[in-house]
């Protein structure tokens, strides 16, 4: 089971806002979860699109490459895109697993 | 679908118009061939009636004249008597076979001229046979007949009268004719005098009088009388085929009258016919019909093979074009896979060589910082080896990243103008240390007037240099290397680099360009070099519209050209260049054992209008000839103590000329210390640059102690004080990125204010100063472009100094880039932001 673990290196300095960081992703998931149900396109293209633009900032990429497909599978009312990878997002926090390193 | 939708009505349009045409055709001909076999029939009736009409006319005037001579020949004859009236009516009945009797008969006369009662006495009689005198009874108690009788004894007329008795056994054409006594006249009242006494009356036979037996018997033949004041007209004789020869339908009819006019009646023969199916001659009819019929089936046969052909083509185009749709289909999906794959090996490459450097630059570094310190001549050894191992592992990579970034199509090229001698002049230099280690010359030529502001990338076209240089280098051991720039049109630049090495076999010339190809696989192991240098330069010549090639001579050397299109900027003008001839009158002697050295720079200082005089030894030296003399350091140290003497009296002497060194970069300290000692009056290194050899003519003065000052100035920049705090306007709409770029310069001194969008931005723009600006360009309420804009707006109308902006972009797109510097921001940081990346950028412009 130790595969499922998703490891993440992250830049030391930003020890201090990834607690907060990743509260507010799990507040994204559960509005992106939400807005499946809804099909509510703008909602789930709008935080896809925050996805991809901190993601990579914090050295999260594969959360980037997530919200991409989330915004473009939105974009073009593509529900299956969208599911796909918002499971992927849910499995992917409750799997990642934070190393913090020196840059 | 929608075609055969459309096809459909016009389709049966054909049908239709081939079936009406046909149809038309075949009743035409049909028609024609009726109308021509009922002329047949037609003239066939008209023959046979015109021959009963011969026969009935003829008879019928015959036995008028027959009855009228006959009368006369009883009024005229005063002996007439039986026997005369026996002979004559032999003779008539001889004569006329339609005839069957004659009479003579006394009429008794009426009282006032009424008759009320006829009393006929039959006075002599002859007859055919004896059917017709038993007949004659029956006849002259005939209501017809005494019509007649009647009417003529009332009317006394001359003229003989008609009528037709039928009888149960027969039917008998009579003819009345009074004998008239001598005293018998009309008066003008219609009234007669005199009587009639006597009469004469011819019965005849109907069906001999139109010889019906010769009749053919499909004639319908109506035989009439009409007496003008009698009871009209009588039937006398009438016949027509029987019913049973009426067989199939009626085709046509035909019909002709005929009539006869005396004086007191007229006889009208009446002939028609009628043409049943089976007597036309049909088989024209059926001939036609057949023709008329077989046509139309034709046409149809034609329209339906037309329309089956169509049908069959559109079925196989169908089919063709979803063919060519499908294999189209593959072809393209093939060929995504393809780029797809090629692009996404490139990707990887591209992302991967990234990855490696940076590690790679630590063990580089580590590598240097281990060298330097105390080290066994082993260890140094090892050191070294894998210094230089990861020097060229580094420059692999590099190699690398550019093809796959140039075969990922990610490589964008700058179009911006640049100085094209400065490209030139750099390039030598950077390379020149490692000539002089080599002991090549390199040398850079150019034409001295030729406009060298152009519009390209410059560090694009560096690079090719420094590999065209690096690689003839490499495979030089002695003599010269030169590069050559040459405008070959306005806007076309030819650049070639000649070296003097070892030289490239003819069969190996082709393959040169090809990636990690060098003319022998064991020159990789001998002269190091990823091989990839030829490649790249050749991809980046192909990008600027231009070509590369090479020309080797094996032993002799080698010589890479190659075009470029740089287009002349005239806008931009260097404003150090000197005035055309601002060397006039200047004699300048130069010493140089290199031929290639000495013309160029002859050439240059020629065309400022210089004298200039060339010598490859020191004799040519005459200190009262020239101003200035330029000494290579090879001719310099190889002088003897009395040529030094001379150099040093005339570098005394306040009329002596200007004495400028010209040393290598190698052994620079050494060869300083010596010129030190001879007191000269400057020097400069080689390879010599434009710039630096014409301000020794401006300011000669201060050329020694340009270099040496440089270098001071660069240390003691280093000593100065950390920088002060500077404040930062952070503009992010994104709480999560603002953290971020917070969480990178929490260290550094920076004052941070944050703005969620650009209004906010503005807003605080205008309330306080801000040394820069970070830029989100995507944000609600007023984006990044809009904000930079309103900012540049607000200082160009306040005068306030422009704030360096940052734009944080999405995308490391040229487009995306380009639309941030349009909009005025200074510079850009793709995403996601890399730490050392922003504060490398930030420091930039802040320190």
């Amino acid at each position: 089971m130790s595969e499922d673990k998703i490891v993440v290196n992250i830049d030391i300095d930003l020890e201090d806002l990834i607690p907060g960081f990743m509260e507010n992703r799990q507040t994204d998931l559960q509005k992106l979860e939400q807005a499946l149900e809804d099909q509510d396109y703008e909602t789930l293209r709008s935080i896809g699109h925050n996805l991809k633009g901190v993601g990579g900032g914090y050295g999260f990429h594969d959360m980037t490459a997530m919200g991409t497909a989330i915004e473009e599978g939105a974009r073009e009312n593509k529900l299956e895109i969208v599911k796909e990878n918002v499971t992927k997002l849910s499995h992917y926090l409750s799997n990642v697993e934070i190393v913090y390193q020196e840059e | 679908m929608d075609n055969n939708l459309n096809k459909q009505p016009s389709q049966w349009l054909i049908y239709a118009v081939a079936l009406l045409s046909g149809l038309a055709l075949g009743l035409t001909l049909v028609f024609i061939a009726w109308n021509s076999a009922l002329e047949e029939n037609k003239r066939e009736f008209s023959f046979e009636a015109s021959k009963l009409r011969e026969i009935a006319t003829h008879n019928v005037q015959a036995s008028n004249e027959v009855i009228n001579s006959f009368a006369l020949s009883i009024t005229e004859n005063k002996f007439f008597d039986d026997q005369i009236f026996q002979s004559s009516a032999n003779k008539i009945l001889n004569q006329q076979y339609f005839i069957e009797g004659v009479f003579y008969s006394h009429v008794q006369k009426t009282e006032n001229n009424v008759i009320s009662e006829l009393d006929l006495e039959v006075e002599n009689s002859r007859f055919r046979n004896s059917q017709t005198a038993t007949d004659l009874n029956d006849i002259i108690k005939n209501e017809n007949f005494e019509n007649i009788l009647n009417f003529l004894l009332l009317d006394g007329s001359s003229e003989p009268v008609v009528s037709v008795v039928t009888l149960e056994s027969s039917r008998y054409y009579i003819m009345l004719k009074p004998v008239l006594n001598k005293d018998y006249s009309v008066v003008d009242d219609g009234d007669f005098t005199g009587s009639i006494q006597e009469i004469l009356c011819l019965l005849i036979n109907p069906e001999k009088l139109i010889d019906y037996s010769n009749v053919s018997r499909t004639l319908m033949v109506d035989l009439y009388s009409e007496s003008s004041n009698l009871s009209g007209r009588k039937l006398i004789f009438s016949s027509g085929p029987s019913l049973d020869s009426r067989s199939g339908f009626r085709a046509s009819s035909f019909s002709e009258d005929t009539s006869m006019q005396f004086p007191l009646y007229s006889v009208k023969l009446s002939i028609s016919k009628d043409v049943y199916w089976p007597d036309v001659n049909q088989k024209s009819i059926y001939i036609a019909l057949f023709i008329g019929l077989g046509i139309t089936l034709l046409l149809m046969a034609l329209v339906r093979a037309k329309d089956l052909r169509e049908k069959e083509l559109r079925e196989r185009n169908i089919a063709i074009e979803l063919q060519v749709e499908k294999q189209t289909k593959e072809l393209a999906l093939a060929r995504d896979k393809a780029v797809d794959g090629s692009r996404m090996k490139s990707d990887f490459l591209a992302s991967m060589s990234h990855e490696i450097r940076t590690p790679l630059t630590a063990i580089i570094g580590m590598a240097e910082l281990l060298s330097e310190t105390k080290l066994s001549s082993d260890q140094d050894k090892y050191v070294k080896v894998f210094r230089k191992a990861g020097d060229t592992l580094l420059s692999l990579v590099n190699d690398i990243l550019d093809l796959s970034k140039i075969e990922a199509e990610q490589l964008i090229l700058e179009h911006i103008s640049f100085d094209l001698l400065d490209v030139i002049e750099e390039s030598v230099e950077i390379y020149a240390i490692k000539s002089a280690e080599n002991h090549v010359e390199l040398i850079s030529d150019f034409e001295p007037k030729s406009n060298m502001q152009r519009t390209g990338d410059p560090a694009r076209l560096r690079q090719i240099i420094l590999n065209l240089i690096s690689n003839a280098i490499k495979f030089t051991k002695d003599g010269h290397i030169l590069l050559m720039v040459r405008a070959t049109d306005p806007d076309e630049v030819q650049i070639s680099v000649t070296d003097t090495g070892i030289g490239i076999p003819e069969d190996k010339l082709e393959a040169i360009f090809a990636s990690f190809t060098q003319a022998d696989s064991s020159t990789t192991r001998k002269f190091g070099g990823t091989g990839l240098g030829l490649t790249i330069s050749k991809r980046l010549v192909e990008m600027m519209n231009g070509r590369i090639w090479v020309e080797s001579e094996e032993g002799v050397g080698s010589v890479f050209s190659f075009t470029v299109n740089l287009p002349v900027n005239n806008s931009a003008t260097k404003d150090d260049l000197p005035l055309e001839g601002f060397l006039k009158d200047k004699n300048v002697l130069v010493m140089d054992s290199n031929q290639h050295n000495r013309t160029k720079i002859c050439n240059l200082l020629n065309a400022f209008g210089a004298e200039c005089v060339e010598s490859e030894e020191f004799t040519a030296w005459d200190e009262s000839k020239f101003q200035y003399v330029f000494l290579d350091h090879k001719i310099l140290f190889k002088c003897n103590d009395e040529e030094t003497e001379k150099i040093r009296q005339s570098n005394q002497a306040d009329s002596g000329p200007v004495i400028i060194a010209m040393l290598d970069s190698v052994s620079l300290h050494q060869q300083i210390n010596r010129i030190n000692k001879l007191e000269l009056d400057g020097y400069l290194t080689k390879p010599i640059k434009q710039s630096e050899l014409l301000h020794v003519f401006s300011n000669k003065d201060e050329m020694p102690e340009a270099h040496v000052s440089s270098d001071e100035q660069h240390e003691s920049k280093l000593d100065e004080t950390p920088v002060e705090e500077k404040r930062i306007l952070l503009v992010e709409d994104n709480e999560d990125n603002r953290l971020l770029v917070k969480a990178f310069l929490k260290n550094l001194p920076y004052i941070i204010d944050e703005a969620e969008n650009g209004k906010i931005a503005v807003d605080m723009y205008r309330n306080n100063t801000y040394d820069l600006i970070i830029m989100d360009v995507q944000m609600p309420i007023m984006d990044g472009h809009e904000a930079t804009r309103v900012i540049r707006v607000l200082e160009a109308e306040s005068g306030r100094p422009q704030t360096p902006i940052i734009a944080l972009t999405a995308h490391a797109i040229k487009e995306e880039i380009d639309k941030c510097l349009a909009a005025g921001c200074d510079t850009h940081v793709g995403k996601p932001i890399k730490k050392s990346t922003l504060i490398g950028i930030i420091e930039d412009f802040i320190t």
